[in-house]
This record gives structure tokens, sequence and C-alpha cells, in this order.
């Protein structure tokens, strides 16, 4: 039903081009003004219009591609603007982090691709494929939660 | 909590618009959660400061030094301390950096100098720190700050004002009374109970009665520091109240040095008073009543009855220091001066502490402000009291000098 809102709405190509250019105006405002908490919104501005196209119209193998280069931006955005920069100020930790964004965000592409390379499998849709999709979503969810419960949960005592 | 949001977007999103091409685009942000997640460890800090010393001289270096074991991991941790504006840290910038390891200690130092005399708190500590993966900021604020009492610095004074009248016990000064002692006083006749070793035996031997040696008592004397805390004017770390509370330490070591009693009256918005003792634990207890000194507003009109009776000795000698600019102050020291005490006054001048640079007060207001001061030392002179201007240029060795003279002149043009 949204892919029929969506498709018979004809979102005017200006409309999406005006989106992606907020979000790159967001972002570059994010990063003069040193304002951490407006970096996600300007990638999702920015990740939505381009999303939409590739998932309605395709190519879906540039998706993944999208995704790790926004991840890329995010990534450097933050580094550049979060206060004190170790990154910057630090070699050990920069190269460590420089490294495994790469790393991960090949690994992102490569597991990308694959997730476009099932989609394109000619399976046909209906109820049954839409619930699993939304227990897959559910448990992705519930996923990350679980494995963030320990690393939100830290303690700082003070000795006598 | 950012990129959940966007793969909570794609995801769903995914699922609204029937297609999983846009879970590929989240596919990235979710493998960089996932594994960061999984692999961070939440930290456990624990954290111990201390001060090396408690109790220093102003401009004295003082170390803080804080311990932190981690016991979990951290990319990087980020110590700051606070510090109030006058202590000054020696040590380039009030937060350090760390890359914590596992299972070991750091100690971090900072240098720090107390630029002004009173106590503080030094801290609370603020720690700031994110992961290896600089997924999740961790923060946290320690409010245990640590006291440091900085004493008042002065300059050992060679001599003092003596005090007019002495006390019963015994000391350092030479008293009216005869009895024993090394000072000699008089002659007098023998009487019974007096030592053989006493008898003057030339003015025995030349009258044919027997006459004695009298001495001086030694006695001490009840000293009261009298400190102005109504008003206050100065600039950067120097004011008036500093300067009184250096004078006043210095005129506490002096005396008590000389075996007198020693009381202190914070004379203020806040009344402040310790009671006359002696020796030298009794000048730390001055110095810590001192160091609470400040400046408190109040409008309500203070006389000399809210002070104790045993803060005030009869016959003790009052220093007075005061810049003159509140009359309630004016009022107090015409009050002790009509009780009969012994009364000094010490004007500490307080132009020497309006700005140098910037703006300057208009010419006509400083000149009438100057001559009401003048007006004011005037009246009390006129009263009978002894005021004596301390302007910039004169140590406090000589301005105590000055009043040792004026006293002697007062005492000579009286007889």
């Amino acid at each position: 039903m949204a892919e029929t809102v969506v498709s018979s709405a004809h979102l005017p190509q200006s409309l999406l081009l005006g989106i992606e250019a907020a979000g790159v105006a967001l972002l570059l405002l994010a990063l003069l003004l040193a304002r951490p908490r407006w970096v996600v919104p300007a990638i999702v501005a920015v990740a939505f219009p381009a999303g939409a196209a590739l998932s309605l119209r395709g190519p879906a193998q540039l998706a993944p591609i999208l995704g790790a280069v926004l991840l890329a931006a995010a990534e450097l955005a933050y580094w550049s603007i979060e206060r004190a920069t170790p990154a910057r100020e630090s070699f050990d930790v920069g190269l460590f982090r420089g490294v495994w964004m790469v790393g991960l965000c090949l690994a992102g592409c490569g597991a990308g691709l694959l997730v476009s390379a099932v989609s394109d499998l000619p399976v046909s849709g209906g109820f049954d494929l839409t619930a699993m999709g939304i227990v897959a979503a559910v448990a992705i969810s519930f996923g990350l939660l679980w494995l963030g419960r320990d690393a939100l949960r830290s303690r700082v005592s003070a000795g006598r | 909590m950012g990129y959940a949001a966007i793969v909570a977007l794609g995801v769903y999103g995914a699922v609204a618009l029937d297609r999983i091409a846009a879970v590929a685009l989240v596919v990235p942000f979710a493998l960089w959660l996932a594994i960061g997640l999984a692999s961070t460890v939440a930290p456990e800090l624990e954290i111990t400061s201390r001060l090396d010393q408690d109790r220093v001289a102003e401009g004295d270096e003082v170390q803080f030094e804080v311990e932190v074991s981690c016991q979990g991991g951290l990319g990087w941790l980020e110590v700051e301390l606070e510090l109030p504006a006058e202590v000054k840290c020696d040590t380039p910038g009030a937060r350090m950096r760390i890359h914590p390891r596992r299972g070991a200690s750091q100690t971090l130092t900072w240098k720090l100098r107390p630029r002004r005399w009173g106590s503080y708190r030094c801290g609370p500590i603020r720690v700031r720190g994110q992961d290896r993966f600089g997924l999740i900021n961790y923060s946290a604020r320690l409010d245990e700050p640590k006291r440091l009492r900085v004493y008042p610095s002065f300059d050992r004074l060679r001599a003092l004002v003596p005090p007019a009248r002495t006390q019963l016990f015994a000391g350092n000064r030479i008293a009216r009374s005869h009895g024993e002692g090394i000072e000699f006083a008089d002659i007098r006749g023998f009487t019974a109970g007096d030592r053989v070793r006493r008898v003057n035996w030339r003015a025995t031997a030349r009258t044919g009665v027997p006459h004695v040696n009298d001495f001086h008592l030694e006695r001490n004397a009840d000293v009261i520091l009298f400190v102005d805390s109504f008003a206050d004017l100065g600039v950067d770390q120097e004011s008036v109240l500093t300067l009184a509370v250096r004078a006043a330490t210095a005129l506490a070591d002096g005396y008590l040095g000389e075996r007198d009693r020693v009381g202190v009256v914070g004379f203020g918005g806040l009344l402040r008073w310790l009671l006359p003792g002696l020796g030298p634990r009794h000048f730390y207890r001055v110095v810590e009543s001192l160091l609470d000194t400040q400046v408190v507003t109040s409008y309500a009109w203070r006389a000399i009855d809210v002070i104790p009776r045993r803060v005030l000795p009869p016959s003790a000698t009052i220093l007075a220091l005061t810049p003159l600019l509140d009359p309630r102050s004016l009022g107090a020291l015409v009050d002790l001066h009509l009780r009969g005490f012994d009364l000094v006054v010490l004007e500490i001048d307080p132009e020497r502490f309006l700005p140098r640079t910037g703006r300057r007060p208009d010419p006509v207001a400083l000149r009438l402000w100057e001559l009401l001061r003048v007006a004011r030392r005037r009246s009390l002179q006129r009263a009978g009291l002894i005021v004596v201007e301390w302007p910039e240029e004169i140590a406090l060795e000589t301005l105590l000098a000055q009043v040792r003279e004026y006293r002697r002149f007062a005492r000579r043009s009286v007889a």
C-alpha cells in the first residue's frame, strides 16, 4: 500500500533533489558549527530520496555502495566535530578507526550486495513473505538492543 | 542512537515498501552497530583523587593526583578537573586524555598554585570517554571535591605596637606594677617576706635601713584584631580585604610570638569572632577564622553590643583594619573608643585597588569620595582615636613604626 501511495504520488524530481540539497546543507552546517546531533538527520535527508529511488526504480545493486559511502561520510563528520577530536590528535586511535571503518564499509558493501542478490531471486510476494519481513525487522531491532545492553551499562565509582 | 534510527528507518521502510533494496542501503550501518556493540564491554572505572597537602600558603605549589583504574573497554578517557578562579593550574590545561589499559591504573597529576588565601574546593572531576570505535560516549561527574586551605602569606614583623595595658598572665611585656621580674623599677624599704638576695646593699649602707630592689612584672597583653568586612574593593586577586587579612595574620604572628593573647573579630555583614588565646596552636585557629572572612552584603545596622563580652576583654588593645567605607564600622570604632579600649585604626587606602587601565572613575566623583574619607578620618581623630592612613608605598612594618611614634608623641603632649 505504501508503495502504491509513493508511486502514485509521482514525487517530483525537484522535491527529491531539494531534500537531498537540504541534507547536504545541514551536514555542512553541522561541520561548521560542530553540531553532532545534526549529522544523522542530514544523512537521512541525503539517503531518503536516493534510497527511495533505488528501491523503487533501481538499480538495487547501488544501494549498499551508497550506504557504505554514507556511513563513511557520517563517521568522518563525527570525527571532525567531536570534542577534543581524539581521532585527530592520537595516531593510534585514528589509525584503528580508519582501518576499521574502511574494512567495515567494504564488508557492509558485500553484505548489502548479498542482500540485493537475494532480493533479485524470483520469489513471489504474498502475506507469508511480508510477515517474514516484519518478523525479521523486529528481530533485527531487538538483536541490536540486546547487543547494546552491556555497552550502555557502565559504572564509574570514586575510590577513597 | 542515530545509526540505530537509520537502520530502523531502512528496515521498516523496506517492509512498508516491500523492497529489500532499502535494507541493502542500511546494511553497512547495521553491521557497524552490531560489531561495535558486540565487541564493546561496559567500562568500570574507579577513580581516586587526593591532594598532597591540604594546607598551603599563597603561591605555594600543591599537587592534585587522580588515579584511574579501568576494568572495561575504553578507547580513550578524558579527565577534567574543575578549579576555582583563585587557584591557578600550572600544568597546561585542566583536562588530560589517556588511553586506559584494561586492568591497569594510571595516575594523572596537576600542579596547582593558589593565588589568594581562602578555603577552596578542588573538583569535581569530570570524566568523558568513548569506546574504541567511537560508537558510545560515556561521561560521569564525581562530586567529591577536595578541600584546600590556603593561608595568607605575610612578612615577619620585627616591632609591633606595644599595648597600652597588660593583663594578669605572664608574658614578655613590662607591666607598670612591681613584683618579681627582670627590669629594674624602684628601690623601697625592706618589708617582711622580701628575699635577702633582693637587698640593695649600697642603699642600705648609705641609709642604715634595709632597702630592696623592686622590679617590673612581666605580663602579657590582650590584642584583638578587628577586620572590617562590610565592603571590599579590588581588582584581580588583590583587594582591601585581601590586604587586611594578610596584615591581620602578620600581626597575629607577631603578638603570639610575644606571648600575648590574640583574638579576632570579623565585623561585617557576617559577624565572626575568635576568643583570645595564645600559643602556636592558636595561631592556626586565628588563620582558620580569617580564611572564612568574606564580604556578605547586609543592610542591617550593626553595633558593637552584638559582640559577646568575652571576645573583647577589658583593657585589651584593638587593632582595626578598615577602609572606612561603611558608616557602620565607623560607629563601631567610636563605640569601642568610648568604652575605654586602647584602639588603633589602620586605614587601608582603597584607591590603590582601583583599576589602573580601562575605564577610570570620573575625577570629580573620585575627588568627592576622597574628601568623604578624609572627613570620616578627621571625625574619628577629633573623637580621640588614633587613625593612621596606610597608602600603597608603605609597608606594614613602617606603618606600625608611625603608630608607635604617634602614641609616644601623644603621651608626651598629654604629659
